[in-house]
């Protein structure tokens, strides 16, 4: 019945020639090849679920000499992650770009982009997309508003960082595993909720109890998990 | 022993024994099927069971419906909660919407083939002619109850259906839309609807129907079973029939008392067999269920249940006067009267052909065909609504053109059919016409599509 | 003997005779009437339970799992909200969190959300038909149900059924809605939310009534061509204008244009505009004094923009607009305008000259290069009135001799439950009702090419932010019980009298926000009589700084004189108090020397207050709150030791955390913070 509908539309289509539409698509054939493939942005990103990832990922290949390679072959695959496009050459810089659309349960997604080495062998990049789920987002929120001012470095013209201002010890990144994965939910809730002081740390950080609730707290815990830089263990999740 | 006692023995032995009382039934029962019928009737290619098997499908009906009036709330939106249980909680829920809703189709389209055929087997003719008006009294009964049921589902579809059933009739003018406001219960398809629908379509119109298919069958025994012609189509009257009614009949010699177990027998395996047939329906295809009614959102094209698309075609080439009762009206009248009116029907002075032959007659009919038919096309544009005039036209001029070549086979059998039957043909073509293009090439406004574009 | 021979046997044999053929298929109706029940038996719900026992057999957890199952169809029944969900008879562990590891379905527990399942079942959220027991009934779009499972990239739209409120949880949504209203889609489409409010477009386009003065139709051409062209973060559309018609519409616009109250102002002094030279060198000192850029972008030469987004960008603004119009409109541009939200600043004439002169050194000579328009006459114009017409113009923009249309585009209130046989789907794109929506707002001339809606200048997240918010929009939403839909309330409100007609002549609440009504960009003012000094505000007012030095955007210099900021102040101090900050709730002779001390040992030591606020620019850097190191001078004693007892409770929402202070501790900090006077201040930036 829909498709009725559209008959007209159609006709308008057919006779506008048929000039439009994609050809059929073609396997694409390197061009060129390299021997090792780099991740130039977009690797560890965290979006929605379901979503697409902000930035469009973008990897480079380079040869053995290490000047990047145009008209090599990259493919990426991940397990319930969609890419457009999948299979692509590398542009004159050397580099493609793909946006990358996650699945719809939160969690992380590694991925890989691979490319083809001239006579057989195959060169890859491990990257990993990260789907924020409800919790995750409400962290992201929380911590953007009330945390990142100081726990995140990096400033823009809209946002000036505290970072730099603050006295040692200085802030921990909330994606830096390393530090962050030892401390336990419990230890962290309680750095949240009461301050540095609570567990022996720097009064730097304000004791939050009585301004976020507490499943904002858990929010943002469950965010810094979810983003953490080695992957946090789910294992020790319980 | 004195006798009196033994009396009472036996009379309570009697009493005592239940296979007596139902060796007394069974001998009653007898009765009751035609004891008359001849044995060339049995055949299936006589009646091709039609008769028995409207019958089986109305069994279908209400075994089915029994069982449905379990689950069934008449209430919004419970109604519809109701058919979503059916379809996904209730064991073989499905199967038993399904059997209903596929069933419902059957008796409609059964009732309609078993009045061509009796019309073409010429069996409303006396002494059968008031039993034809109860027939088609039957089938307008029968459409009612499809159409009642039709709502209770509650669903876009059966909402949507109703709602321009309802149009229809409110296009009668002058009291077409009192009637509907009586029929809905207010001016919209609403709970009062959905309320005075439910209780059409499980009290009053079922147990009406019942009331006159036993008025119906116990006519059909009393007027002596089928209705045969001889050879040169007068009736072939039993004996007893002919005296009766006074007509010249031919008293049959082969009268023949007939086991009803013959009968029987294949008329329940004819049932049986249309229940597999419509039980795998059933099985394979689910009666449709759409989305909760939204009187919010009218589906394009709305259209009514299928077998009053055909009124609905008819209501888009004309204006609601002419299609929603000058052409219904006279089309039920028309077959109420065929009976009646002997200028159509006696078979020896009024063969179709001869009459036409007559010069007033041939212009007259002639004028009044293509004046019919012009208005139809010309102005209309309804050139579906046509074509069985073209038909008719094309097949009176083969029978009667006598210049043309020999008259014979189906040249001849053609030239002694009466005026009548050229009108039913007509008027058959056209239900199948309408109905199939009402059902199947119409879409979004009414517009013309090929269903397989859908 | 073949096996077709046997069977036309037996086949002979059972059709034989009445008795036969009725026993024969007698037992075919048996047969088949048995069906039905066996076809029960291997339901998928039962497939998908089987599974689970399977699954949790092996587990070490698996005892208490299979005492939490049970089995045959579930279902979450809440009449009073339609709700009838059968989705845990497949998705039998919802409520199992240790089977998070799982990360196959059905058997996934479901992750932390702000509902339970017994409150709200399934479908309210995540669409689909929560009566059925099979994959596709449940899960796709049918002809029977036509709602399938929402992507759950767009799921926050389920949250817009209820909260209009902003949420924490759905960005996207929040972003969405923002959307709709700055980019004016609710200019001609009518989008009622379920609360029964309007979204109300922000965008405010300009009035059209009097563009002959302001700018020429080459410019009025080349904009219509491509907005985008002359500012990148123009909102306009692109409605994909011939050469012929774009010509036309810009004819038609300068011959309809009338004079404005400031064209027949008398002529400002006749001052000499400063050489270009000079301007281009001294203009950015101007500009950027006034801070013009708090509310105006300019692109780098980057291409970033810089600055706000309150008003527009004027990257190029020396190619479009006329001198003696940027004179007068600088001087008075409500005199052009009366609705613009530009404030009238009390510029002398030589900084009227000089930002002139600045603002026409902003050009982009490529813009107007090609552009060369036959001389206008009668027939074009008229063409141009039908177009201007006919695409709806002024639905958004006054123009003279065009009334704004009603109901111009489809009303979107329903738009979320529109059903998909209303849809005209495009080939090959899925026919889904986010697909339908999403493609409609990247590219809606591809669904007809007479139809009227221009594209917008939108990326892929937009896009789905505004399909996010449109989805929101359902049957749903709108047969709510009223108690579970939280509405935002408007609020209206004007300053009145003398001084409430001098805050709308400076566009205040362009800005600032009174009683919930204003802008967002600059403090709310609600309670500003009771937070500030009246010392300290007559001074602000006359030499406006930012309290956060992290800001680019200020609080410009309106050259107010001495008798508009003591009207100001008055009117502020007076009408803008909050109840219970008066002189009972806080005794100043506990404010002691000896608490000061204490107060400064808290403030440094124990609440590190310096990691964020600076009280003395020697020592402190803190960067995320005001600065502190003249608060003493700014704010009521009354004001600081309410707010540290509880910020929230006076400007909820604040980042500042509630450190839940003792009375003592809150009295000894305000008893600090009063000690910092202006004297103080030494070596600031």
């Amino acid at each position: 019945m829909k498709r009725r509908l559209m008959f007209p539309v159609f006709l308008v289509f057919a006779f506008s020639g048929c000039g439009e539409h994609a050809p059929v698509s073609v396997l694409l054939t390197p061009k060129a090849y390299g021997t090792q493939i780099v991740e130039q942005s977009g690797g560890k990103q965290a979006g929605g679920v379901g979503a697409r990832l902000p930035e469009p990922v973008v990897v480079q290949v380079n040869g053995a000499d290490g000047n990047s390679v145009a008209g090599a072959l990259v493919v990426f695959s991940g397990d319930g992650v969609i890419f457009t496009p999948t299979r692509v050459l590398t542009d004159e810089n050397g580099q493609v770009s793909a946006t990358v659309q996650l699945g719809s349960i939160h969690g992380s997604y590694p991925f890989i982009a691979q490319t083809p080495k001239q006579g057989g062998g195959i060169a890859d990049v491990e990257l990993r997309g990260i789907a924020l789920g409800y919790q995750e987002k409400v962290g992201k929120q929380v911590s953007d508003k009330y945390c990142r001012m100081c726990h995140d470095p990096e400033s823009t013209t809209e946002r000036v960082s505290n970072f730099e201002n603050l006295a040692q010890p200085a802030p921990h990144v909330f994606s830096d595993g390393t530090v962050l994965n030892s401390i336990s939910d419990a230890d962290l809730y309680k750095i949240i909720a009461d301050g540095g002081p609570a567990v022996g740390k720097s009064p730097q950080t304000p004791a939050y109890r009585n301004t976020l609730a507490s499943s904002e707290i858990k929010s943002v815990i469950a965010y810094m998990r979810a983003i953490a830089d080695p992957p946090y263990p789910p294992q020790t999740a319980k | 022993m004195s006798t009196e006692r033994v009396a009472t023995r036996q009379r309570e032995t009697r009493l005592l024994n239940p296979w007596h009382a139902l060796e007394r039934w069974q001998t009653d029962i007898r009765g009751i099927l035609s004891a008359r019928v001849l044995e060339s009737q049995l055949g299936f290619r006589k009646t091709w069971y039609l008769g028995a098997l409207t019958l089986g499908a109305f069994t279908i009906q209400i075994s089915t419906g029994l069982l449905l009036m379990l689950y069934y709330h008449p209430s919004i939106p419970q109604g519809y909660a109701d058919m979503k249980d059916l379809e996904f909680v209730i064991s073989s829920g499905t199967l038993l919407r399904s059997l209903h809703r596929w069933s419902a189709h059957a008796m409609v389209f059964l009732v309609f083939v078993h009045m061509a055929k009796a019309f073409y087997r010429a069996a409303y003719r006396p002494p059968k002619e008031l039993n034809w008006v109860l027939g088609v009294c039957l089938l307008l009964l029968t459409l009612l109850l499809s159409y009642t049921g039709y709502l209770l589902p509650w669903d876009q579809l059966s909402y949507w259906g109703t709602t321009v059933g309802a149009n229809i009739m409110s296009s009668i003018p002058w009291f077409g839309p009192k009637l509907r406001f009586y029929m809905l219960g207010g001016h919209t398809v609403n709970a009062n609807a959905l309320l005075r629908f439910y209780v059409l379509h499980t009290m009053i119109l079922p147990l009406s129907m019942l009331t006159l298919v036993s008025v119906h069958l116990w006519r059909l025994h009393k007027d002596g079973g089928m209705y045969e012609v001889d050879e040169e189509g007068r009736p072939l009257l039993h004996a007893k029939d002919a005296r009766a009614s006074g007509e010249e009949g031919i008293a049959l010699g082969k009268e023949k008392t007939l086991s009803y177990s013959d009968l029987l027998f294949r008329e329940v395996t004819a049932i049986e067999a249309l229940a597999v047939v419509l039980l795998t329906i059933a099985l394979i295809w689910k009666a449709p269920l759409e989305q909760l009614a939204n009187p919010m959102h009218t589906p394009n094209p709305a259209k009514a249940p299928w077998y009053f698309t055909g009124l609905q075609e008819l209501l888009h080439y004309f204006p609601p006067f002419v299609a929603g009762i000058i052409l219904p009206g006279m089309i039920v009248s028309g077959l109420i009267f065929i009976p009646f009116l002997p200028i159509f029907d006696n078979v020896k002075t009024y063969q179709a052909i001869e009459w036409f032959r007559g010069k007033r007659a041939r212009w007259t009919t002639g004028a009044v065909l293509i004046l019919v038919m012009s208005v139809l096309l010309v102005r209309q544009h309804a050139w579906d609504a046509v074509a069985p005039f073209w038909i008719v036209v094309l097949l009176t001029s083969f029978a009667a053109g006598y210049r043309v070549g020999p008259i014979n086979g189906f040249r001849k059998w053609l030239r002694e059919k009466p005026v009548s039957f050229w009108i039913m043909t007509l008027f058959l073509m056209e239900a199948v016409v309408l109905t199939a293009v009402g059902t199947l090439f119409r879409g979004p406004g009414w517009s013309w599509v090929w269903p397989w574009r859908g | 003997m073949t096996a077709q021979t046997t069977l036309g046997r037996v086949i002979k044999f059972l059709a034989g005779s009445p008795a036969r053929r009725f026993a024969s298929i007698s037992v075919v109706l048996a047969i088949v009437a048995s069906i039905a029940p066996t076809k029960d038996l291997f339901s998928e719900w039962r497939y998908y339970q089987r599974q689970y026992k399977q699954l949790i057999r092996h587990r070490p957890d698996g005892a208490r799992l299979q005492k939490n199952f049970q089995g045959g169809i579930q279902q979450i029944w809440i009449p009073e909200r339609h709700v009838t969900d059968r989705c845990s008879t497949c998705h039998v562990a919802l409520q199992e969190n240790s089977l998070a590891d799982q990360r196959k379905q059905p058997f996934r527990p479901h992750p932390p959300m702000p509902h339970t399942l017994n409150e709200f079942g399934c479908v309210i959220c995540h669409n689909g038909q929560g009566a059925a027991t099979t994959v596709t009934e449940a899960h796709y779009s049918t002809k029977e149900w036509e709602q399938p499972i929402l992507p759950t990239r767009y799921l926050e739209a389920s949250c817009g059924q209820c909260h209009m409120e902003p949420l924490e949880g759905t960005p996207q949504l929040n972003l969405g809605r923002r959307l709709l209203a700055r980019y004016g889609c609710a200019h001609c489409h009518a989008i009622t939310q379920p609360d029964g409010s309007r979204i109300m477009p922000v965008d405010e386009p300009p009035s059209l009534e009097h563009i002959g003065e302001k700018t020429s139709r080459e410019w009025i051409f080349s904009w219509l061509k491509n907005p985008q062209v002359y500012a990148v973060s123009s909102t306009m559309p692109n409605f994909r204008f011939s050469d012929q018609e774009a010509t036309d519409i810009a004819n038609f616009l300068v011959s309809q244009s009338d004079a404005s109250v400031n064209s027949t102002a008398p002529a400002p002094a006749s001052f000499a505009l400063p050489p270009a030279e000079q301007a281009a060198v001294d203009g950015p000192g101007v500009y950027g004094m006034l801070f013009c850029a708090s509310c105006h972008a300019t692109q780098n030469s980057k291409g970033a923009l810089l600055g706000g987004e309150l008003a527009p960008e004027i990257t190029r603004v020396g190619s479009k607009v006329k001198v003696d119009w940027l004179r007068r409109w600088l001087k008075a541009p409500q005199g052009y305008d009366p609705k613009t939200r530009m404030p009238r600043y009390r510029f002398d004439d030589k900084q009227i000259a000089m930002l002139t002169a600045y603002l026409l050194t902003k050009k982009d000579e490529d813009l107007l290069a090609n552009v060369h328009l036959d001389p206008s006459d009668r027939q074009s114009v008229e063409r141009g009135k039908k177009l201007a017409t006919d695409y709806g113009c002024a639905a958004c923009h006054r123009i003279n001799g065009i009334a704004p249309p009603e109901g111009f585009a489809p009303d979107l209130s329903r738009i979320g439950s529109k059903p998909l046989f209303q849809v005209g789907f495009l080939r090959g794109m899925p026919e889904t009702l986010p697909d339908y929506i999403s493609g409609k707002i990247r590219d809606p001339r591809a669904f007809g090419p007479a139809l009227k809606m221009p594209r917008f200048t939108l990326d892929d997240s937009q896009v789905e932010a505004l399909t996010t918010a449109l989805l929101a929009q359902t049957d749903r939403a709108v047969t709510m019980p009223p108690e579970l839909v939280r509405s935002v309330p408007l609020a209206k409100y004007h300053p009145g009298g003398d001084t409430g007609r001098l805050m709308e002549d400076l566009r205040c609440q362009s800005c600032h926000s009174i009683n919930g009504n204003g802008g967002e960009m600059a403090p709310d003012l609600t309670r500003e009589g009771s937070a500030v000094q009246r010392g300290w505000l007559l001074d602000f007012m006359k030499n406006p700084d930012t309290l956060r030095p992290a800001l680019i955007r200020r609080m410009p210099k309106f050259n107010l004189s001495d008798e508009e900021i003591h009207k100001l102040s008055d009117y502020m101090l007076n009408a803008y108090q909050a109840p219970g900050f008066d002189s009972e709730a806080l005794d100043l002779r506990s404010l002691d020397a000896g608490a000061a001390a204490r107060g400064r040992e808290l403030f440094y030591t124990k609440y590190a207050c310096q990691a964020c606020h600076i009280a003395d620019y020697k020592k402190d850097k803190g960067y995320v709150g005001p600065a502190l190191a003249d608060v003493g001078d700014r704010l009521t004693p009354v004001w600081m030791y309410k707010w540290l007892k509880d910020p929230n409770a006076v400007a909820p929402g604040t980042v500042m955390p509630n450190p839940r202070l003792a009375d003592k501790e809150a009295k000894d900090l305000t008893a600090f913070l009063v000690t910092l006077r202006a004297k103080k201040k030494g070596g600031a930036k």
